[in-house]
């Protein structure tokens, strides 16, 4: 029987139904004591000064100060580990005072190009409702170029994914833009029209379908919707420099380092004593092959680098954005 | 750092070598002298970080924030294929290359992981399921678990496993690439960061709901309290948004931002706004002044956000002060940390000094002086205005106490700080669509919040205008002056509601049933009468508009619109065939009949 069961109901009504609520019943005010206390401090002081040096700029006479607490703190890799890289740099240091669209257009097999409306340019919905990323992703195309590689390799894939596997030629993009015009002007008017603006195009570099890397449909997305694999090595690879292609690089460096021992062993004594093959290759592709430099870690010649591994990841850090 | 924050944002390259080494080390001394400032003061520190406090905020917080969250979520439905799968915008080897972090080296798609250790440095890096495998099957079930995760985290099921799940599993689309992102995103991804670390499903969770109903119904003898849980989490998070207005604030260096023209050029573009209309009336806004206006109030309220911070400080000192509970020191403790801060002070002015001295042209300046007068300002500047303000506030509080209180409750108060970010973000939402930036800046103001603020939002939700003459308000004379008080008295004095009174029967099992009910009445609208006629186990319900006696399903229809844990309910009510259904959930929640 509980210990309340012996009580008036009336009783353990009022406890219970009118008394007010109850509080922790602890009365300890700190919620850490002794080591923990001392862990969770480290912590925070931790957190709190690699928040700080990650959210400061590192510029004037603060950089090395910066540059040399965040080796100290390792701050990068503890921002990207927790997933708290940021920068805030929203309409800043100014909004944006052009309105930017690129416009995406592709070549087919039969030498016509369409104009694939990726841009937002006449053709949003008014009133403006559901938030629209691909906008946001169009005009970042044009504020950090490095995307337009993959983009043009993804409207390749596109297009042969839903055209029965076959592949464009080739696809063109025209940065377009329309510059708001300064206040002054606009009062005379009391506001403008924004697609009565005068619209600047400029053609960009366009990208090759055969040759631009990634732009082919693979075969495994091929088999996917039953089409005919590409052709052997049409498709254009990137090199990835994994662990095993570095293993794989020293076994084939250390092969031949045994094979030249083993030939300098059977050649004649001269041309061992003029040092001939004696040299091991260098790492880091010295053989000429792509994908043998052990231990290289930079992003093949052809290929741009996109590593964006640092702090270009907070919203809005391009510049005026959102 | 504050040279860095000095320096202008595209400064001409200045040959800074000369000073270089004894800047970087007056700020190694400025951070240790900050360090060790809390050395000395060890009992700030804990008053600062290491307290326990009222779980409601942080419970509250949990729910909007995952909200929010999953909102974010399923608007990224429509573009599931084209950013996280194998037949979007990036093969897993590309996405993998630029964004894999070190799993790029420590994986290979053919042969695995290189050791089963590899599996920790790959995860500390940045980190996507997706770099894996990203065939649409599997990013739609991975994007399935994760909205489920999240969904947990809200209803605060297995709320610290839910959350480290959700984090987890939201860092994987987030960490595929960046190409989507948004300063929403930035937000969320940082604060769900924090949420990890916060126990916040003490409270308003179906966690906290089983251990208190357990217990209660176990025999306590008191309706079981909420536990209460550390406070550095959600300091953090006032932190970090100081940070993140503030860091926004400074960072608006531009032109536009200093003419006032800035926020109508963000109103004009195409990007943003709602309707074209709207140039039309930014145009004119512009004219009349009140966009320029607005414009310098927002760089200024953003780059001064962190008089927030200082303002929960401040007004915490004085409460403790009053009651008699601020710590007592040592005196040379007491001198010893004053003369650390005077260090920090001191560093900062000579590097601000020399910072001036390296970027100050003379030529471009409005007024003529030269490189070193231009030096000698800004240091006694910075040295000054810590004083100086010091000096007003010690002022104020012993010959000012009305102004002093002003200060505390306005200049550097909540109201002011948190309040004037209402209204922009909302101003924000209404012009412009930036997807759900303004909701996770709104959910973000939450762990700014006491539990006793917290508790005022509830009972003004649940209580009624007074009228006029009724109570404090005053009868105002009929005419225009009383038409435009009436909707801020009809806000500023209200008066309980009539009650619910829930009839029970005098049995234990019944009491301790009907009393799981004030678990959920936050705003304190039941009231119990114990009735003899009433059958074991039953609710009745007498409403104050109804008058007549409810019982059974229709009682616990009638509590939805009292108990906000239910109002998920109130679409259901207002269906007739489901309006018995949700009563009946209500009445299975508390085990009544």
């Amino acid at each position: 029987m509980s210990q309340a069961a012996e009580q008036p109901a009336s009783r353990l009504a009022d406890a219970l139904l009118r008394a007010p609520a109850a509080e922790d019943p602890s009365d300890e005010p700190w919620a850490y004591r002794g080591w923990a206390a001392l862990l969770v401090s480290l912590f925070i002081l931790y957190h709190t000064v690699a928040l700080l040096q990650h959210t400061t700029p590192a510029a004037g006479l603060a950089e090395r100060f910066n540059r040399k607490l965040a080796g100290f703190l390792r701050a990068g890799a503890y921002m990207r580990a927790t997933s708290s890289v940021q920068s805030w740099a929203m309409f800043a240091p100014n909004p944006h005072r052009t309105n930017q669209f690129l416009q995406v257009r592709v070549v087919t097999q039969d030498g016509e190009e369409l104009d694939l409306l990726h841009d937002i340019y006449g053709r949003r919905d008014y009133p403006y409702f559901f938030y629209d990323r691909m906008g946001k992703i169009n005009r970042r195309l044009l504020e950090q170029e490095r995307y337009q590689s993959p983009y043009a390799a993804w409207v390749c894939r596109e297009w042969a994914r839903t055209h029965g596997g076959e592949a464009p030629v080739r696809i063109n993009f025209t940065k377009m833009w329309t510059k708001v015009p300064p206040p002054d002007k606009a009062i005379a008017t009391m506001g403008f029209d924004p697609f009565a603006l005068k619209l600047y195009k400029e053609p960009l570099k366009g990208f090759d379908c055969a040759t631009t890397p990634h732009a082919q449909l693979p075969n495994d997305i091929r088999a996917r919707y039953g089409f005919t694999p590409l052709p052997d090595g049409a498709f254009v690879d990137i090199e990835e420099n994994t662990w095993r292609d570095r293993a794989d690089a020293k076994a084939r460096i250390l092969q031949r380092r045994r094979a030249a021992d083993a030939g300098r062993g059977k050649a004649p004594a001269g041309k061992a004593a003029r040092g001939e093959d004696a040299a091991p290759p260098a790492e880091g592709g010295a053989e000429g092959a792509p994908g043998e430099g052990g231990g290289a870690e930079g992003a093949p010649g052809d290929e741009p680098a996109l590593a964006n591994e640092g702090g270009n990841e907070g919203g809005g850090a391009d510049g005026g954005g959102d | 750092m504050l040279a860095a924050l000095l320096a202008p944002a595209k400064a001409p390259a200045v040959d800074l070598s000369a000073h270089m080494s004894l800047a970087t080390g007056a700020l190694w001394l400025g951070l240790g002298c900050a360090v060790a400032f809390f050395l000395v003061r060890p009992e700030l520190w804990r008053r600062l970080w290491l307290e326990r406090v009222d779980p409601r905020p942080a419970g509250l917080f949990r729910i909007v924030f995952g909200v929010v969250v999953l909102w974010t979520l399923l608007d990224l439905i429509p573009l599931l294929r084209f950013l996280f799968t194998d037949e979007g915008l990036w093969l897993p080897a590309m996405a993998r290359k630029n964004y894999g972090g070190e799993l790029r080296r420590l994986w290979d798609p053919e042969y695995g992981f290189e050791s089963w250790w590899s599996v920790v440095p790959a995860l500390w890096a940045k980190f996507s399921l997706f770099h894996l495998r990203a065939d649409p099957a599997f990013v739609w079930a991975v994007f399935g678990l994760t909205c489920a995760s999240v969904t947990a985290m809200i209803l605060g099921v297995k709320t610290r496993l839910s959350t480290l799940l959700s984090w987890f599993l939201v860092n994987t689309f987030y960490s595929y690439s960046p190409v989507f992102y948004s300063g929403g995103d930035t937000v969320l991804r940082v604060f769900l960061f924090l949420g990890l670390l916060t126990r916040w499903g003490e409270a308003y969770s179906l966690d906290a709901w089983w251990r208190r109903k357990r217990e209660l119904l176990g025999g306590s003898l008191v309706v079981p309290a909420l536990r209460k849980i550390p406070a550095w989490p959600l300091r953090l998070m006032m932190l970090q948004l100081a940070i993140i207005y503030c860091a926004t604030g400074a960072l608006k260096s531009g032109l536009t931002w200093f003419d006032g023209t800035a926020l109508y050029y963000a109103l004009s573009l195409d990007h943003f706004y709602r309707h074209p209309v709207q140039i039309q009336i930014a145009t004119f806004l512009h004219w009349i002044g009140f966009l320029p206006l607005s414009t310098w109030v927002t760089k200024a309220w953003e780059t001064l956000f962190p008089l927030a911070l200082v303002g929960v400080a401040l007004r915490r000192f004085e409460r403790e002060v009053s009651a008699g509970t601020w710590p007592k020191v040592q005196a040379w403790r007491r001198l010893l940390s004053y003369a650390l801060i005077a260090a920090v002070v001191g560093v900062l002015a000579y590097v601000g000094g020399l910072t001036a001295w390296y970027y100050y042209s003379p030529g471009e300046a409005p007024v003529a002086i030269t490189r070193q007068q231009a030096q000698a300002l800004v240091v006694a500047g910075v040295l000054a205005f810590p004083a100086l303000l010091l000096g007003a506030y010690s002022w104020l509080r012993a010959r000012r106490p009305r102004a002093h209180a002003w200060v505390l409750r306005w200049l550097c108060g909540k109201r002011l700080w948190l309040g004037l970010g209402v209204v922009m973000h909302l101003v924000i939402d209404v012009a412009m669509n930036v997807g759900t930036f303004v909701q996770v800046m709104l959910a973000v103001y939450i762990p700014w919040l006491s539990a006793s603020e917290l508790d005022a939002v509830w009972r003004t939700l649940m209580s009624r205008p007074l009228g006029e003459g009724e109570g404090d308000r005053p009868k105002h004379k009929p005419g225009w002056k009383a038409s435009l008080l009436r909707p801020l008295d009809r806000l500023r004095y209200r008066g309980p509601r009539e009650p619910y009174v829930v009839h029970h029967a005098a049995d234990e099992a019944s009491i301790r049933r009907v009393a799981l009910l004030r678990m959920w009445d936050l705003g304190a609208r039941l009231r119990f009468e114990t009735d003899p006629s009433v059958p074991a186990g039953a609710l009745v319900i007498v409403t104050p508009d109804v008058k007549t006696r409810q019982a059974g399903a229709e009682a616990g229809r009638a509590l939805v619109p009292i108990l906000p844990g239910f109002w998920w309910l109130y679409p259901w009510c207002l269906a007739p065939g489901l309006r018995t259904l949700a009563g009946r959930v209500v009445l299975r929640t508390f085990e009544l009949r």
